[in-house]
């Protein structure tokens, strides 16, 4: 040890120092050890690594400080101090701390190389203060001898010299400042360090340092960095590569964010939606500062950077931030398709508006649109899915009545839509869009009647519809037929069980764990789309109707035969047929017959019943298993058999009867 | 920092189905109406600025709809709101019931210094007038709203509206001064009548 640094520690009471041994160096203790911070390169694992390429940085503490303290440093930025260290939050709040004072982080680099510990304290004077406790602290300094670390055979001192400055006494107890903070990386003068964090990548040059900590004081020329914004923020991936190259201290923000939610063992929660905008309003103001964005399209260009960080920080880190609280999203997701799968038989006229689909077309296009939603995965364009919807919707409105025809129809689409996971993509919404464009904005509205028609079909009672309550309690009570289980195909359910198995096992460690979870709402989730799916928009409805018209014919009595028309329904139950094919797979692309859904197959399902299942008469149809080929084989074996039978002309008498009756 | 326009003010429009609350909307932001020749405007956010007061507005309008079966989704939409336009409609005695209840809910629910506005429209069917203009007077200056009966038809008192919501606003006005409270939209009618009609002459000619 130099005698210089000998000479500073003994200034500091709050000196700390920690022995590591070199040859097993417990990486995993030093991190959690909550006076240091290392930073390894993103590449590397733990375990790879050889202690002259680890790159350390440490960290300012305060210890005992019971809440988050605010700070203003000498130069006006605004932070926040978490007592834990080993906080994301307060690591990122330092980070850009130290990014806003490049020229002493330079200074003091130039000092440590020299070794020469006093003249640091002397120059180092640009730091934090905390105006309500105490003015003189000062960001402390983490000395790491690299030079050490390559002499394996001896412990490895690591030196941490406290912020306190040789003011120990005037530090009260509470606030006891020990490690941390400057990112120091340097490497013995003759050689340069590869410089490897946030995607940056840039060789420190100890002649010359122009590494990713360098700041132009001056940035050599504004205007040409606005013409290369202006040419980049066109494109998505364009606009990454110019922030990496031209404002590398944005880039490097937002790169530790998404590591930091990456690398968060907790599950992210309604604060990290709330962080993540802020920090795009942040960084906005940084390009600002740098870039002189101006003109009468400056706010459009804030939007797009808007948009782009968002993109970029939405896209990194979807799977992890999607499910906020995987249970109760999860359980909520289920219960409204649910919910939706029991209201098929709401059309639109129950909603008492005279607007009618006059065009299909339309109403598919907003479907599709609106469907789009669970596709995309940043906020912004989410949101404009639903404005896409609205609009297009908007379209074939034939009104002057604005809102008051426009949301009964929206809500019938919605309704008909099937949205995969509506409620917790509107909870993602809600968290991970800056509030004021939801309350504000255009996107905002549209988003407002996307989240009220969800929650208007979350409390659908009979009395909000223009429908008969017993029909509608009729409808809603009946379980579907088709149990999950039915549809379950034997490779999901298989897979299911055995991610469930091993997410049990007590071999496998927790983040392990969590990303077999997570793997197992992923499958589950694709599955109830898929169920959802299949049961509202293919069988569910063909059974309950025909269950209805069960009674309808059960109550039919005294008919009247009408031979004459037999023909003509046999013609009609030839293209029933062909329809019920259709209906049954899902896979020609063929829309369904609503004619045959709603009157004619009922009907041959009660036929088939009651009547062709001659070695059980008594027996009712088995719903369970019935197929297309089943159905179909036995209405073709009947009407050859029974074609002159006069119990058969008797029954599509009395299916003719009941039609008119019906009318 | 947001992407918003600065003094962006968020207006709800409420009130029965079919007092014209898209109409009035229409013909505040794009001096538009659409009768029987039906227009395409499905619902919006109508977005208009405004200069007053030394000040730019920016009005963001929100349609509703009126239906008594979507009353208890209103609450989503007037959230966060500086203004409420309660409409009813001058020939319809129930819809100014249904607008006596949205003050009431408003009064209840919005914020502290939420300007509410009680618009008596389709002016124009005079004839056919089932809500006395006194009453609702009465009735406004009884709770402090600001009062006028328009016709989005017409295009009568509709710029008058939003300029007073416009002057009101908290952020025009950092607080209100009580005399003028009172007297708000009452005082002024029959000066505003003549300037309407002033218009109107002008563009007959």
């Amino acid at each position: 040890m130099s005698q210089i640094e000998k000479e500073t520690l003994s200034q500091n009471t709050f000196f700390q120092n920690f022995e590591i041994n070199v040859k097993n160096p417990d990486f995993k203790s030093l991190v959690s050890n909550p006076l240091v911070l290392l930073l390894i390169p993103r590449q590397e694992e733990i375990n790879k690594i050889t202690p002259s390429s680890i790159l350390l940085e440490s960290h300012i503490l305060i210890q005992g400080q019971q809440d988050p303290t605010q700070f203003i440093t000498s130069n006006g930025i605004k932070g926040t101090l978490f007592k834990d260290a080993t906080n994301q939050k307060s690591h990122r709040e330092f980070v850009y701390l130290f990014e806003t004072t490049p020229k002493s982080i330079k200074t003091i680099r130039k000092y440590i190389e020299k070794q020469d510990f006093s003249s640091i304290f002397k120059n180092f004077v640009e730091g934090i203060s905390f105006p309500n406790i105490i003015d003189t602290t000062r960001p402390s300094i983490v000395y790491k001898s690299s030079i050490e670390f390559s002499e394996i055979e001896n412990p490895v001192r690591i030196c941490v010299i406290s912020n306190v400055l040789g003011l120990p006494s005037m530090i009260p107890e509470k606030i006891i400042s020990t490690t941390r903070f400057i990112k120091a990386i340097w490497s013995t003068p003759t050689q340069s360090v590869q410089y490897e964090s946030a995607g940056v990548r840039s060789t420190i040059d100890t002649e010359n340092p122009s590494d990713p900590l360098h700041i132009p004081d001056q940035p050599e020329n504004k205007q040409s960095l606005f013409e290369d914004f202006k040419v980049a923020i066109n494109d998505f991936k364009t606009f990454l590569d110019f922030l990496m190259k031209s404002i590398p201290q944005v880039y490097r923000e937002i790169d530790n964010f998404i590591t930091s939610i990456l690398s968060s063992s907790k599950p992210t929660t309604k604060q990290t939606g709330v962080e993540m905008v802020n920090l795009i309003n942040q960084m906005i103001q940084r390009i600002e500062d740098l870039v002189p964005i101006s003109g009468h399209s400056k706010s459009e260009y804030q939007s797009q950077i808007q948009i782009k960080l968002e993109k970029w920080i939405v896209e990194e880190t979807y799977d992890r931030i999607y499910y906020q609280n995987s249970d109760i999203d999860h359980q909520k997701d289920h219960e409204f398709a649910e919910k939706m799968k029991r209201l098929f038989f709401v059309e639109l006229e129950h909603f008492d508006t005279k607007s009618r689909l006059s065009r299909p077309d339309i109403f598919q296009e907003t479907q599709k649109e609106l469907r789009k939603i669970t596709e995309v995965k940043p906020p912004n364009e989410k949101l404009n899915c639903i404005t896409d919807a609205c609009k297009i919707l908007g379209k074939i409105f034939k009104s002057n009545e604005g809102a008051d025809d426009f949301l009964p129809v929206f809500f019938y689409v919605v309704l008909k839509s099937n949205i995969p996971r509506l409620p917790s993509t509107i909870e993602f919404l809600q968290f991970f869009t800056d509030e004021q464009k939801l309350i504000m904005s255009e996107q905002g509205y549209y988003f407002t009647n996307i989240f009220s028609a969800k929650c208007y079909i979350e409390n659908l009672k009979p009395e909000n519809l223009t429908i008969d309550p017993i029909s509608f309690a009729l409808y809603f009570s009946s379980k579907p037929k088709f149990s999950s289980q039915k549809l379950n195909s034997g490779l999901t359910s298989n897979a299911n069980s055995r991610l469930s198995q091993n997410i049990t096992s007590n071999s496998i460690p927790d983040y392990e764990k969590d990303y077999l979870l997570k793997q197992k709402f992923k499958i589950e989730h694709d599955f109830i789309d898929y169920e959802t799916y299949l049961s509202q928009n293919l069988l569910n409805p063909v059974i309950y109707k025909s269950e209805l018209a069960k009674k309808e014919f059960q109550n039919f009595e005294n008919p009247q035969f009408d031979l004459q028309n037999i023909p003509s329904f046999k013609v009609s139950l030839e293209s029933a047929q062909k329809d019920l094919l259709d209906i049954m797979n899902p896979f020609n692309g063929k829309s369904h017959n609503p004619k045959f859904n709603d009157y004619f197959l009922p009907k041959i399902i009660e036929f088939t019943n009651s009547h062709i299942n001659e070695t059980d008469q008594k027996s009712s149809f088995d719903f369970e298993n019935f197929t297309f080929d089943k159905i179909s084989d036995l209405i073709e074996k009947y009407h050859e058999v029974h074609k002159e039978n006069t119990e058969y002309k008797t029954h599509l008498a009395y299916l003719l009867k009941s039609q008119s009756y019906k009318k | 920092m947001t992407f918003v326009t600065p003094n962006a003010s968020k207006i709800v429009i409420l009130g029965d189905s079919g007092v014209g609350k898209t109409s009035l909307a229409l013909r505040f932001t794009h001096n538009e109406f659409h009768d029987l020749e039906l227009s395409t405007v499905g619902a919006k956010c109508f977005t208009k600025s405004v200069h007053v007061a030394d000040k730019d507005v920016h009005f963001s309008i929100w349609d509703t709809a009126g239906q008594e079966r979507f009353q208890s989704l209103a609450p989503i939409y007037y959230r966060n709101s500086r203004a409420a336009i309660i409409v009813y409609d001058i020939t319809q005695k129930k819809s100014f019931h249904e607008a006596e209840r949205w003050v009431d809910e408003m009064k209840r629910h919005g914020d502290e210094d939420l300007v509410i506005a009680l618009i008596g429209n389709k002016s124009d069917l005079n004839e056919y007038r089932e809500v006395k203009m006194k009453v609702a007077q009465e009735y406004a200056l009884k709770n402090n709203l600001i009062f006028l009966e328009t016709s989005a038809k017409t295009g009568e008192h509709v710029e008058d509206l939003f300029m007073k919501i416009a002057e009101m606003l908290p952020s025009v006005h950092a607080k209100i001064p009580e005399n003028l409270d009172h007297n708000f939209g009452i005082v002024s009618i029959s000066k505003l009548e003549e300037k309407e009609k002033r218009k109107e002459k002008k563009n007959c000619c």
